[in-house]
């Protein structure tokens, strides 16, 4: 079957028809929910591999799912945001008692004057104190700020009202401008 | 927090998400085949019909069933043992009293149509009743 790369075919079609045994949908699946999955599950867990893992098993539990998937219950890409963040949780829960000084932070001292520098060391910066937020606010601001799902969806995600969504953004960007304002300087941004 | 400093604090921190919107990993090839593989593999598994069931009892059991012709035959030698133990405990007499009950009625061409014992015992019986 051929499909229209523009992704005119909703996630929930494309994955009836991999239950149905078409190959195809299981390739435009993969290409088109793989870079998201992967993407929150590296801002969550900070480690490129861990996020592989992650995302490969968040696709294998969707693979498993897909012949009860139950049609109009759930979005397919809400579904599996929410199953990669629980096993980001997972494996975050694992990790404790790793000191918060351990967790990669950027190198000091590295030179910041080049420009193409500068937006590396901001979004290195950025992961550091996505790091170090609480794991509920970190999760949400990644969905809100980095993926760009609405507060709706991220309710749906979290499995909370969207209040406590609007929360928790609210108050991880005000611990993220908290701890990046010490940066100021050496990120690019000078005084002010 | 004035409504000014609140927007250049958000202007702050949107800098580093454009930043990192920029540069959010890309999944390698190799992350991409292995989902796919896994996909793959969901699917024959789906796809492949179900393995026969292990015969239950296999072994001397499974021999004897088969060669008397399976569970229908069991029956009915079940069925002939029992009687065989039934006819041991109550002994031979409820049988004799059942034919005699036949020959009591003198009819002796009921005894030339309908044989329920050897010949032999028939003659036996003919000749008490005569006694």
């Amino acid at each position: 079957m051929a499909f229209d790369a523009t992704g005119e075919v909703s996630d929930e079609a494309l994955l009836v028809l991999y239950a149905n045994g078409d190959r195809d949908a299981a390739r435009f699946l993969t290409l088109r929910l793989v870079p998201r999955v992967l993407r929150v599950a590296a801002r969550m867990l900070g480690d490129a591999a861990e996020a592989e893992d992650v995302a490969q098993e968040a696709m294998l539990r969707l693979w498993r799912v897909a012949p009860e998937w139950r049609q109009g219950e759930a979005q397919v890409s809400t579904w599996l945001y929410r199953v990669a963040a629980n096993l980001c949780t997972d494996r975050l829960r694992r990790r404790r008692g790793l000191a918060l000084d351990e967790v990669a932070e950027p190198e000091d001292g590295r030179p910041s004057a080049v420009e193409g520098m500068i937006a590396a060391d901001r979004a290195t910066a950025l992961q550091a104190a996505l790091d170090a937020l609480p794991e509920r606010q970190r999760q949400a601001v990644i969905l809100r700020h980095l993926e760009g799902l609405t507060n709706p969806e991220i309710a749906q995600v979290m499995e909370i009202g969207v209040e406590a969504v609007e929360s928790l953004t609210a108050r991880g960007k005000r611990a993220l401008t908290a701890m990046l304002a010490g940066r100021r300087e050496e990120l690019g941004y000078g005084h002010g | 927090m004035a409504m000014a400093e609140r927007h250049s604090s958000d202007d702050f921190l949107d800098g580093f998400l454009a930043a990192a919107r920029q540069a959010a990993p890309e999944p390698s090839a190799d992350l991409l085949a292995r989902v796919l593989a896994d996909a793959e593999a969901q699917m024959a598994q789906r796809a492949a019909p179900p393995l026969p069931a292990a015969p239950v009892g296999a072994g001397i059991w499974a021999g004897i069933m088969s060669a008397v012709g399976g569970w229908r035959a069991m029956g009915g030698l079940a069925t002939a043992a029992v009687t065989g133990v039934w006819i041991g405990f109550s002994g031979a007499e409820p049988l004799a009293d059942a034919a005699g009950g036949l020959f009591a009625q003198g009819a002796s061409d009921t005894l030339a149509s309908i044989s329920l014992l050897p010949e032999d015992d028939v003659l036996a019986l003919a000749m008490d009743m005569e006694e």
